[in-house]
C-alpha cells in the first residue's frame, strides 16, 4: 500500500516534465524524421503528355 | 533505330535520340516519341496588373492570371527570371494545375486574362494551347509574353485562341540575338509579322541595354521595320535594364538613353511608345490626335483612363487597342 502511494507521489511531482535525456531523444527523432520526409516524395503516377509539332527523323 | 525525332516547334529544331531533352529543357524523346515534360505543371503563379506583361493598349487596369514553367527556348545573359527559365522542370517546385483548374482558378481571382508568360511560353505549348481553348469558352481572353522565338504553324495554330501577343524584340541585330541569346533576330521578325497577319493584338518591348544594344542607328532601323511590317499603331516599350544574371558588369540604363530612344520612334512615326522600369511620364497614353491625356499611369497602377468606346474622349479619335 506504501509502495502504491510512493510512485503517485512521484508522478505527481514530475508533473509531465520530460528529462533532458528523453528532449534530447525527441528532438534527434524529430529531426530525422523531417530529413526523411524531403528526401520521400510520394510516388504519384504521371501521365506524360505528347508533345505536339514534332516528327520521326526517318519518315520522309 | 527509328528512334530519333525532330521537334518543330521552334527554330532551334532540336534533334533528339532516344531519352535526349531538348535545348528548351521540357520535352523529351521517349521511345521514339516526343513528350512535354511540363504540362499542367507549372512553376510560377500569380494574379498580375496586365499592365506589367506590358500590355497597356488592352483591357487597362485588369488583372491576368499569369502561368509559367521551367524552361526556354533561348539562353539570354540579362534574363530576369533565370532561376526557372534556365531549369529544368524537376529543378523547379511545380504546383499541379491542369488546364481546367487554371481557367477555374482565373475565374475565381476574377481575371479577364490569363497571361502565358515569366518564361517562354512556347516551351509549355501543349498546355497553353489546351488551357487557352478552354479559356475561350468561359469568355477569358488569353495573352502571352513571349520572345517570338517559335516556328510558323504552331503559331498561327495558336493565334485562333491568343488575343494578345507582348512579344519581346531584344535587339536588331543578328550579331546580338547568337551572342547574348544563343538565337537568331529573323525567325522573331516573322514571328510578328504572323501575329499580326492573324490580327492578334501585339505589343512589343526592347530592353535597352548599355553598350549591346543601344545604338540609335539601330534603335531608328528597327522602329522603321516596325512601320513598315507592322504599322505604326503597335505600341513600343522601351525598357530600362539592370545588371542581373550574366550581365552583372554593365552599368544601369541612362535615363537619358531611353528618352532618346523614345523621341527616335516618335520621329519615325510610331505613335505610342513608352518607357518600362522608369517613372516618367512616358508610361502614360496620350492621344495620338489631339495630344490629351489618356491613360494616366504610376508604375503598374492607372491613375485615370480617358478612352471610352475605343475612343478618345476629347477628339473621338480612335485609338488602337482592345479595350472591352
Amino acid at each position: 500500500m506504501n509502495e502504491k502511494v510512493k510512485v503517485e507521489a512521484k508522478v505527481k511531482e514530475t508533473g509531465g516534465k520530460i528529462t533532458r535525456r528523453e528532449f534530447l531523444g525527441f528532438f534527434l527523432f524529430g529531426g530525422l524524421l523531417s530529413l526523411f520526409s524531403k528526401k520521400i516524395k510520394p510516388v504519384v503516377q504521371e501521365k506524360s503528355k505528347k508533345a505536339m509539332f514534332w516528327r520521326k527523323t526517318d519518315e520522309a | 533505330m527509328g528512334k530519333t525525332v525532330q521537334c518543330e516547334l521552334c527554330p532551334n529544331e532540336c534533334v533528339l535520340e532516344n531519352g535526349q531533352h531538348s535545348r528548351c529543357r521540357a520535352r523529351m524523346n521517349k521511345g521514339g516519341v516526343l513528350y512535354s515534360l511540363v504540362y499542367g505543371k507549372p512553376c510560377a503563379v500569380a494574379v498580375d496588373p496586365i499592365e506589367k506583361k506590358p500590355f497597356f493598349h488592352f483591357l487597362p487596369a485588369t488583372t491576368a492570371f499569369s502561368i509559367a514553367t521551367a524552361g526556354c527556348v533561348l539562353g539570354c545573359k540579362f534574363c530576369q527570371n533565370w532561376q526557372i527559365s534556365q531549369a529544368k522542370p524537376e529543378e523547379t517546385d511545380n504546383y499541379n494545375l491542369p488546364p481546367d483548374e487554371v481557367v477555374r482558378q482565373a475565374m475565381f481571382y476574377n481575371c479577364r486574362t490569363i497571361t502565358y508568360t515569366y518564361t517562354e511560353p512556347t516551351v509549355f505549348y501543349e498546355y497553353m494551347y489546351d488551357t487557352a481553348r478552354i479559356a475561350k469558352k468561359f469568355n477569358i481572353k488569353n495573352t502571352m509574353h513571349t520572345c517570338g522565338y517559335i516556328n510558323e504553324k504552331p503559331l498561327r495554330k495558336l493565334s485562333k485562341y491568343m488575343d494578345a501577343a507582348a512579344v519581346d524584340l531584344k535587339a536588331f541585330t543578328e550579331d546580338f540575338y547568337s551572342r547574348i541569346c544563343g538565337g537568331r533576330l529573323k525567325p522573331v521578325l516573322n514571328s510578328l509579322v504572323v501575329l499580326k497577319d492573324e490580327g492578334v493584338w501585339l505589343e512589343i518591348t526592347n530592353l535597352v541595354i548599355p553598350t549591346l544594344n543601344d545604338d540609335m542607328k539601330k534603335i531608328k532601323e528597327m522602329c522603321q521595320w516596325i512601320i513598315k511590317n507592322l504599322g505604326p499603331d503597335v505600341p513600343l516599350h522601351f525598357s530600362r535594364f539592370f545588371p542581373h544574371y550574366k550581365l552583372k558588369e554593365l552599368p544601369p540604363t541612362p535615363p537619358e538613353t531611353i528618352r532618346d530612344a523614345r523621341n527616335t520612334a516618335m520621329e519615325v512615326g510610331l505613335k505610342y511608345v513608352y518607357s518600362g522600369n522608369i517613372r516618367s511620364e512616358a508610361e502614360n497614353t496620350y492621344c495620338h490626335k489631339c495630344k490629351s491625356l489618356l491613360i494616366e499611369r504610376i508604375g503598374y497602377f492607372v491613375k485615370q483612363n480617358n478612352i471610352s468606346g475605343g475612343k478618345c474622349r476629347f477628339c473621338g479619335v480612335n485609338i488602337p487597342g482592345r479595350w472591352s
